[in-house]
């Protein structure tokens, strides 16, 4: 413990230099920057910037691109608020509440809290990662396929908590995700599988693609058919507002701490994520909250919960990456791929071989969490401002911001005209009432659950048994499996009660 | 929903403007650069060097180090601009460079990839579309297992693969890799079975292999000497021509009688239709880089690697032989765009 803390002061005492010091404040910056503009995701601002890092010091790189990652996550709320675009894969679910807010003119109050769940989360998925790295990779060691796709299964018990009033519909709509998701090169046979022989379809749809089409253009498709929906919202824009009442902190408090439990947990996961760990974070606080009827027309609790756990996740999937050398997500294989361009070799020596670097990036992590806070807080007016635009200007640029980003993620214009199909989906949808945002569980969810069926499967020759017969698989596949039956029962229940 | 009809008369207009925005947007992509006659101050502006995966991978770093040694060491005065147009499995930048034909300031970083892409997925995109400049370096894969494994040579792993077929896991990325390739060498010249788990990434890969889901696992040595170095794997083989210089105890396979080879090349290709002194320019710049002290110690060593500079002629050979040995591993696994039959291991 005392050896810990004497490392974590020497971390400190590399952070804490002027050069690290702006490093790090250039990282969460851009990192705000590039999570809060739809489509260019932390991958595509890591991979831009990586480059410029080619001479520079290591642990400066890492301080600045690190940053970039874990920044990503706070600035990602910020479009999914207002405009209901998630500007990362790890904010889709923050759409569901936190654009709900921003209708009733709570957008402050939904950045506010979601600022504070990111810090709160955040900073104690970094005293997680100086306290328990080594215990926590032996932990994350344990999951192999069988648990990952029991875990998987368990993201989809979600899907109840996004299907409101039809679970048909809920389910209509994960089906055509996983449908979706099926297109693109076989990970498991690398064969192209739906590609039609179009090269373009080779790396199938890419999940933000359609979140921005679905959500974004979906919604404003839907504003433009009925413009009295859409009055102009009257937005407080007084700092002070940002800032929970003592009713909606109380009701958040709960969220914020299981959502960094969670966050934590998956997060650590190589091969889960801060997405998955978004999902889970919202259904579990569905299910425990005392208003799930509230969740989807603005519940405080429905942003806290997932930005909170994206927060801890992103700050967990530092774990394996420094312990082991193994990336967990897109980003960190990105910034796995910095340590052998810098010259760094990764993997379990790192920590006595490189001390300054590893203990440098954690200590700076703290210090980026407050950055980001406080950039946050203050910053909230501005952005709530954009609100007060009328909204024909307001949609209008909300389009312009969807092709710029859908064009960003890969430069590739088939993928803008790839989201404008999925904006008209998206806008259908709305009208009859299926739930997008089980579309886009289907797409995140579905490759990562196929993958981890088939290699569980390849590994144990066909035998179902091996998904039972782990401890930590049995476990998770029991609580997956009821949590996702009940719903059907007590549809079932209700359906077939003769009266 | 009965003001469908209504809305649609409106509505279709503003879907056309959209779709004309988006339409802008597609004709962007094409501006193509003047093609310019080689005379002796050539390369006399930028050159675009095409990585066709992501930053921060093996090509990536190969094309970042080569640039900078090129402009360090003085061979090229030209300025150097790297561009990663990721996708496909490399099949998006080949495509790309493909269609900038007979451009002499086009140039790609180039890996076996390109050979099984063409084989298992079936793309349009074939090696010999591209003009050879020189093939640089080789890259050899490792055969790992757990450091409490019970395999202490790879004598143990094909005896178990022998005594119990299909028993044995091994961990590999995507069927039709250069892990399961070499596996079916292994199995072929063996007589041993195992059974192949593929994986996303090599990362994922390393953590099934550390975390006992799989028995034995191939990767390239310089993503997995920290482990090595730190105690948690143990190197069985290594499927190179020689050992390799940071691991001289670990026989190569042919050492043990497995006449099974299995090294990735990096080189660099040029669009279809290069000028053949553009081509002998870049081959003798890349020879000098090749027989440098600098590219010795910081990229061969650092990464690894066998360093094994082939001139354009050579370098074409050796991929036709490259490519007719792939093949028939490929067949031997069942493996092929069309009309091959399932997957064996799924």
């Amino acid at each position: 413990m005392i050896e810990t803390l004497e490392s974590l002061f020497r971390g400190f005492a590399v952070a804490l230099t002027p050069t690290n010091l702006l490093f790090a404040l250039i990282g969460v910056t851009a990192g705000q920057i590039i999570g809060a503009l739809p489509g260019i995701g932390t991958v595509v601002g890591v991979s831009l910037l990586l480059p410029l890092t080619f001479n520079m010091d290591p642990t400066g790189a890492i301080i600045m691109l690190s940053g970039i990652y874990y920044g990503a996550q706070y600035g990602g709320t910020i479009s999914s608020v207002l405009i209901n675009m998630p500007g990362e894969a790890a904010t889709v679910v923050t759409t569901l509440d936190g654009y709900q807010m921003a209708r009733q003119g709570r957008a402050a109050k939904a950045l506010g809290i979601a600022a504070i769940g990111s810090f709160v989360a955040g900073t104690f998925g970094v005293v997680m990662v100086t306290l328990l790295s080594p215990v926590l990779t032996t932990f994350a060691l344990r999951f192999g396929p069988p648990e990952y796709f029991a875990l998987i299964l368990l993201g989809f018990t979600s899907l109840s908590a996004f299907s409101g009033t039809s679970i048909a519909k809920g389910l209509v709509s994960v089906i055509i995700g996983l449908l979706l998701s099926t297109v693109g090169l076989d990970i498991m046979s690398g064969r192209p599988r739906f590609t039609f022989g179009e090269d373009w379809l080779l790396d199938g749809f890419s999940f933000l693609v359609a979140a921005i089409g679905l959500f974004g253009i979906g919604e404003i498709l839907d504003g433009m058919m009925n413009p009295a929906d859409h009055p102009m919202i009257r937005t407080s824009l007084s700092w002070r507002n940002s800032l929970p009442s003592s009713v909606e902190w109380i009701r958040s408090r709960g969220a914020m701490v299981r959502g960094a439990l969670i966050g934590f947990f998956v997060g650590v996961l190589p091969g889960a994520g801060s997405t998955l760990a978004s999902f889970i974070a919202y259904s579990v606080e569905r299910s425990a909250s005392k208003h799930p009827e509230e969740f989807g027309k603005g519940a405080i609790e429905g942003v806290a919960a997932p930005e909170s756990a994206n927060n801890s996740a992103s700050a967990a999937a530092m774990i394996p990456l420094l312990t082991l050398g193994i990336p967990g997500s897109g980003t960190t294989a990105v910034l796995l791929g910095g340590f052998l361009l810098w010259g760094l070799r990764p993997g379990p020596l790192l920590f006595t071989e490189h001390p300054d670097f590893a203990w440098g990036l954690i200590a700076s992590m703290y210090i980026g969490n407050l950055m980001l806070v406080v950039l946050n807080i203050f910053a909230i007016p501005l952005f709530a401002s954009m609100l007060r635009v009328p909204y024909a200007i307001q949609a209008s640029f909300v389009v312009l911001f969807a092709i710029i980003g859908a064009y960003s993620l890969d430069n590739n214009p088939i993928d803008v005209l790839i989201m404008t199909a999925f904006g008209l989906i998206g806008f259908f949808m709305k009208r009859l009432d299926y739930p997008a945002a089980g579309l886009v569980l289907g797409l995140v969810l579905g490759p990562l659950a196929e993958k981890s069926l088939r290699q569980s499967l390849t590994l144990s020759r066909g035998d179902w048994s091996i998904f039972f017969t782990r401890p930590i698989s049995g476990v998770l596949m029991v609580v997956a499996v009821s949590a996702l039956l009940w719903p059907l029962a007590r549809w079932a229940i209700v359906r077939l009660r003769p009266d | 929903m009965a003001a469908i009809p209504v809305f649609l008369r409106g509505w279709f207009s503003r879907l056309l403007v959209l779709t004309v925005i988006c339409m802008g947007f597609t004709a962007w992509g094409g501006t193509a650069t003047a093609v310019r006659a080689i005379d002796d101050d050539y390369p006399d502006k930028r050159v675009e060097m095409v990585v066709p995966y992501s930053p921060g991978g093996g090509s990536d770093i190969f094309a970042r180090t080569i640039t900078s040694m090129l402009e360090k060491q003085g061979i090229v005065d030209a300025s150097i601009n790297i561009v990663n147009r990721e996708g496909g499995s490399g099949t998006i930048g080949g495509a790309y460079v493909r269609g900038k034909e007979g451009n002499n300031y086009v140039l790609m970083t180039v890996t076996s990839g390109i050979l099984t892409n063409q084989l298992v997925l079936g793309t349009d995109v074939t090696y010999d579309d591209f003009t050879p400049i020189a093939r640089l370096a080789l890259d050899q894969l490792l055969i790992v297992v757990p450091d409490d494994s019970p395999y202490k040579g790879i004598e143990d792993l094909i005896e178990a693969g022998k005594a119990k077929p299909d028993e044995v896991t091994w961990g590999g990325t995507g069927l039709g890799g250069e892990d399961s390739l070499l596996l079916a060498q292994l199995e072929q010249e063996s007589g041993a079975n195992l059974n192949y788990v593929s994986f996303e990434s090599g990362g994922e890969v390393q953590a099934a292999l550390l975390g006992g889901h799989v028995d034995v696992a191939s990767a390239n040595p310089n993503e997995i000497l920290g482990q090595l170095e730190a105690g948690g794997m143990r190197a069985l083989a290594v499927a190179g021509e020689e050992r390799l210089e940071a691991l001289p105890d670990v026989p190569t396979l042919k050492e043990k009688g497995i006449e099974a080879v299995y090294e990735q090349l990096r080189g660099v290709f040029g669009p279809p239709n290069m000028d053949p002194e553009a081509v002998q320019f870049w081959a003798d710049a890349f020879k000098q880089l090749s027989e440098s002290e600098q590219w010795q110690e910081e990229y061969i060593s650092e990464n690894m690697l066998r360093s094994g500079y082939l001139p354009p002629e050579e370098f074409r050979t050796f991929l036709d032989e490259e490519y007719k040995k792939v093949e028939s591993s490929i067949k031997e696994m069942g493996l092929g765009p069309e009309g091959s039959p399932a997957t064996p291991a799924s």
